[in-house]
């Protein structure tokens, strides 16, 4: 008898007594209820069952458009229709199937292939899409032959549509079919839905996103579609609720971007490869952006082919990438008003101390570093050595600065961390300090070198375009932080504004003012002064300030940067251009910014530049 | 193996079971079928559910014979190990599906199957085994600790998959074990009351309300109040057992109150679909209007229409039972009821008669398996239970069910059979 003894068999059978009465509770409870709906409630439910076969059918709802800061459509939903085929209903239809294929234009072995994919996959028989976006003519062969064609359906679907193309792509961002696993994580989405995949259709996909509409409709016995259900006579509680529910549509973006200028940056911008940021210095709102390679986000409305999505994401000067917040560049000389703030600030230098004078380069230890003008500056003060770019002045800047106090002056000008904006995937550059340099290179395994082309915005530091532009943007509007945003107000279905951007910059408590005015005149000079780096910017009527940069990089020719703000006594725009590989700042990116800064500030049209600024 | 014969085998539960699978197919095969006259308009005439179960049922049986004839000793000693395999699988689903969004299946070959399912069987072996042994006495509180962490490891991969219709298996097999082990009854009726209360408190929510609940509500207080008397003697557990059940009561309607107008939305939506027709209660609605439809004689076999509308497409797996209540009626819906309770009832009986006491746990812990599975479903498909997706077995679509409960019920004739020596 092993372990179960006489007095825990009475136990066990006076449990299995309690057991058999809670399993006859639920079973008396189940057969019960089976009762009162199968036989008192049949005549109710038999009508609703045969009288009323009631169906639900989805409605969609439109996507939320984004639009620019005037009101002006830059994404828009467009019908297009889908042909899609139903599995369950080719069988004895094959021959019909291939005439089909061929009115249609649809390679038939293709099509023989992916649908048996499909029926492996998915064995309840649920709809393929065939044709994404179908054309006319193939609307009109199946609208005309559909009896013929049982087993094709024809749906209108909603695809986005950017009007204005190529403009400002990498913001607004593209849309895909939704996937399997996106599916079963969430409960609002259907198959066949499309969601946001970069950019602003991205980050405020579940504003943009609508909520699907239901309409309940009545079909016959024979299986048609009889129209929509109004309810029975004899309505009780639970058919209250089978009411047709209108869609939602998803909420209108409206964009910080200009458009006007936005059209300006996209034309100016010349190069092949290179970003260019625009911001109202007083806020943060991003009026234009501009990252080339670009791409038409319409491809992608039929859906696009494997082949022209390879071609795309292959392509080695990568198209799809936001290089206005993915890219990360030296910043070179632009960084050079971080380093003239770090020296004045923690006090190794004043500003209007004179340094060694330049002779074309600086000896340091057994390294000669060079200037960029072998000619030399001569004795520089800080103005002049922003002014004229001078590289020996920082060299000899970054000899008494530690790596620390670079980091501390680049972080009060955000850099080194995200600046936030609402874009997917933003680098966060890399401000080096001491721990970074300990880790890279090993504790004492490192040297003033490395300050030195530190010094310079060479060496290990990275920002983004859009760092260079708030750097610029703090420097114009007296050291207030900033938050770059790029979508200004959003509205929902009914019109009313629910968000709109209205944070008040705050100065940073810890930025020296009168340093940051000296910084300020100086940049004025560059563009204004006789031996100004950046003269090419310069445009009659308005005061720019600005600071050119040429970067060297390890893949090719130099990057070609510049970054500006104007008017300088109330700046209201500030601007960062980076070209990749395009040679000298001050020969190729401060021109771009003059042509950008002679459409803003034209001066026949006084009234109208003001008024822009006022937003 | 000539002793292992046959003729101690238990007809009743085979011929059940042979029954049920029968009955699955048959049902089944309506679900796919379509009528001539209307396949123009309604996709289906869909034979591929019905092919493949047939394909599960032939293996299932295979396995059922597999089951029968494994001696006595390979499970008790080989539960461990089969806890653990299975647990790690677990884990590798839950991982694989961090990497490609939530799934519950492990691929293998051409065939998918749930860890979750297998694991039903893994638990009720090592439960028996643990707490087969003497000295591991389930009023401890060491052995209810280890118990339930037993239980509590699996559970807790299954929420996160998420599927916590699955996970509120493994604390059903759990209480009918430990209960049958000789867990105290005034402990039982601690663990378990709390419960009750706060699905009646629940029910009894205004926006829940269907009339009955607050009587429910009241009838289990009073219950309650009269256990705490009749347990008199042990007062400080009376007055926790009035205590806890009264705060809980008093408790869930503020807390609800709390709650976030769309969290409340869920809340209801889980609980009483109906509420939500056009969302997560249309299932419900369809499969109600599919059973009353049927009546008491049913429309006969390949009769139904219910079945060719809008609850798609989850009517071969989660639904099947309402598919076979419209074509067979009352009469179908109450025989398949009587099916299962023959395989219960008798597996109760078989439990207080085998002599070693790891089949005794084991075969509780099956029959647990098949009433909380029967009832959830069928109460799922008639509108008293949550949306939860429990398959109903033999009859949903699903190899991995169909497998574990063949499994179950090969054990539970092999240990009938022998039980003269186990």
């Amino acid at each position: 008898m092993a372990g179960i003894d006489v007095s825990s068999e009475r136990l066990l059978e006076r449990r299995r007594t309690i057991l058999l009465v809670i399993l006859a509770g639920a079973l008396i409870v189940l057969a019960l209820r089976l009762f009162y709906l199968q036989v008192f409630q049949k005549d109710h439910y038999s009508r609703l069952a045969l009288s009323n076969r009631i169906q639900k059918e989805d409605i969609l709802a439109p996507r939320g458009l984004i639009r620019s800061s005037d009101g002006s459509k830059l994404v828009v939903n467009v019908p297009v229709y889908q042909i899609s085929i139903l599995p369950n209903r080719i069988r004895g239809r094959e021959d019909r199937l291939s005439l089909a294929c061929r009115w249609l234009g649809i390679d038939e072995d293709d099509l023989a292939t992916s649908l048996a994919e499909w029926i492996g996959k998915y064995p309840d028989g649920r709809e393929m899409a065939v044709i994404k976006a179908a054309g006319k003519e193939q609307i009109s062969i199946l609208t005309e032959n559909r009896a013929l064609f049982p087993f094709f359906s024809l749906e209108m679907k909603h695809r986005r549509h950017y009007p204005e193309e190529m403009l400002a792509a990498h913001l607004l961002g593209y849309t895909g079919e939704v996937s399997d696993t996106e599916l079963k994580e969430s409960d609002d989405l259907h198959r066949g839905d499309i969601i946001g995949r970069t950019g602003i259709e991205y980050i405020y996909e579940e504003l943009l996103r609508g909520q699907y509409g239901v309409r309940i409709v009545e079909i016959s016995a024979e299986g048609t579609r009889i129209g929509e259900y109004i309810g029975l006579v004899d309505n009780e509680q639970l058919e209250g609720n089978l009411k047709s529910r209108p869609p939602v549509p998803g909420h209108d973006l409206y964009l910080t971007i200009d458009l006007d200028l936005q059209r300006v940056v996209e034309a100016a911008v010349e190069c092949n490869k290179g970003a260019v940021v625009i911001m109202d210095p007083r806020n943060g709102a991003v009026l234009a952006a501009v990252s080339r390679p670009a791409y038409d986000p319409n491809i992608f409305i039929g859906g696009i082919s494997t082949e022209d999505w390879r071609l795309l994401d292959e392509d080695p000067d990568k198209p799809l990438f936001n290089r206005t917040v993915q890219a990360t560049y030296p910043p070179a000389s632009t960084f050079k008003m971080i380093v003239a703030y770090a020296g004045v600030s923690t006090r190794v230098i004043s500003a209007s101390e004179r340094l060694k004078p330049c002779f074309g380069g600086y000896q340091f230890g057994n390294r000669y570093f060079r200037c960029w003008k072998s000619e030399g500056h001569g004795s520089s003060d800080l103005a002049a050595a922003i002014i004229n770019s001078c590289d020996v002045y920082f060299y000899q800047l970054g000899e008494r600065l530690k790596a620390d106090e670079f980091a501390y002056a680049g972080r009060l000008f955000g850099f080194g961390r995200k600046t936030g904006i609402d874009l997917p995937s933003e680098a966060r550059g890399i401000l080096p300090d001491k721990a970074y340099y300990n880790r890279k290179f090993g504790k004492g395994k490192w040297t003033k070198g490395h300050l030195l082309n530190y010094s310079i915005g060479q060496g290990d530091a990275l920002a983004t375009p859009i760092q260079l532009c708030q750097m610029v943007a703090m420097i114009a509007n007296g050291g207030k932080r900033i938050k770059p945003h790029i979508v200004d107000r959003i509205k929902d279905p009914d019109g009313t504004v629910i968000f709109r951007f209205d944070e008040t910059p705050q100065k940073v408590p810890q930025i020296d003012l009168s340093l940051l005015r000296i910084i300020q005149r100086s940049m004025r000079a560059v563009i204004a002064g006789e031996t100004g780096t950046g003269r090419a910017a310069a445009i009659p009527g308005t005061a720019i300030c600005g600071k050119t940069g040429t970067a060297q990089n390890p893949h090719g020719a130099d990057h070609a940067m510049f970054v500006a703000y104007a008017p300088a006594g109330d700046p209201r725009i500030a601007l960062a251009i980076v070209l990749e590989h395009a040679g000298h700042g001050g020969a190729m990116a401060a021109p771009m910014a003059r042509k950008i800064f002679s459409v803003y500030f034209k001066p026949d049209d006084e009234t109208e530049t003001a008024g822009e600024g006022e937003r | 193996m000539s002793d292992r014969s046959l003729h101690n085998l238990d007809w009743l539960v085979l011929m059940s079971t042979v029954l049920l699978i029968g009955i699955g197919l048959l049902n089944l095969y309506s679900v796919g079928h379509v009528p001539a006259e209307l396949s123009e308009t309604f996709e289906g005439g869909n034979m591929r559910f019905f092919q493949r179960q047939v394909i599960w049922s032939v293996i299932g049986l295979g396995v059922m014979a597999l089951a029968y004839f494994i001696p006595f000793r390979y499970y008790e000693g080989g539960a461990v190990i089969f806890y653990f395999t299975v647990l790690i699988m677990l884990v590798v689903v839950l991982l694989m599906g961090a990497a490609k969004g939530s799934s519950r299946w492990i691929v293998f070959g051409g065939f998918r199957f749930q860890p979750s399912e297998v694991m039903k069987v893994a638990l009720v072996f090592l439960l028996a085994r643990f707490l087969a042994e003497k000295r591991h006495d389930p009023n401890r509180l060491r052995i209810i600790v280890a118990a339930t962490a037993m239980t509590l490891a699996p559970f807790l991969l299954i929420v996160k998959q998420p599927d916590l219709g699955t996970a509120l298996v493994y604390p059903a097999l759990l209480l009918t074990i430990l209960y049958w082990r000789g867990l105290d009854e005034g402990l039982m009726i601690m663990i378990l009351s709390p419960v009750v209360s706060a699905f009646l408190t629940i029910y009894s929510q205004s926006k829940l309300q269907s009339g009955s609940y607050p009587v429910l509500l009241l009838a289990f207080f009073v219950g309650i109040l009269i256990i705490a008397y009749r347990r008199r003697e042990k007062i400080f557990q009376s007055i926790l057992l009035v205590g806890v059940n009264l705060s809980i009561m008093l408790v869930i309607p503020t807390l609800i109150e709390r709650l976030k107008p769309y969290q409340k939305q869920r809340i209801i939506a889980f609980l009483r679909p109906e509420s939500d027709i056009l969302g997560s209660g249309w299932q419900v609605y369809q499969s109600k209007v599919a059973v009353g439809s049927g009546g008491f004689l049913g429309k006969g076999f390949l009769r139904g229409s219910q079945k060719l509308l809008a609850f798609l497409p989850e009517r071969h797996s989660d639904f099947v039972y309402s598919v076979l209540s419209e074509e067979a009626g009352y009469i179908g819906a109450i025989g398949v009821l009587i099916l299962f309770s023959v395989i219960i009832v008798r597996g109760l009986y078989l439990a207080t008669k085998v002599k070693s006491r790891f089949a005794s746990l084991a075969l509780i812990g099956i029959c647990s398996y098949f009433t909380f599975h029967v009832a959830v479903n069928i109460g799922m498909t008639i509108g008293l239970a949550p949306v939860t997706g429990l398959p109903i077995p033999f009859l949903s679509y699903g190899g991995s069910s169909m497998l574990v409960s063949c499994f179950f019920i090969g054990v539970f004739l092999n240990f009938g059979s022998n039980f003269y020596e186990y």
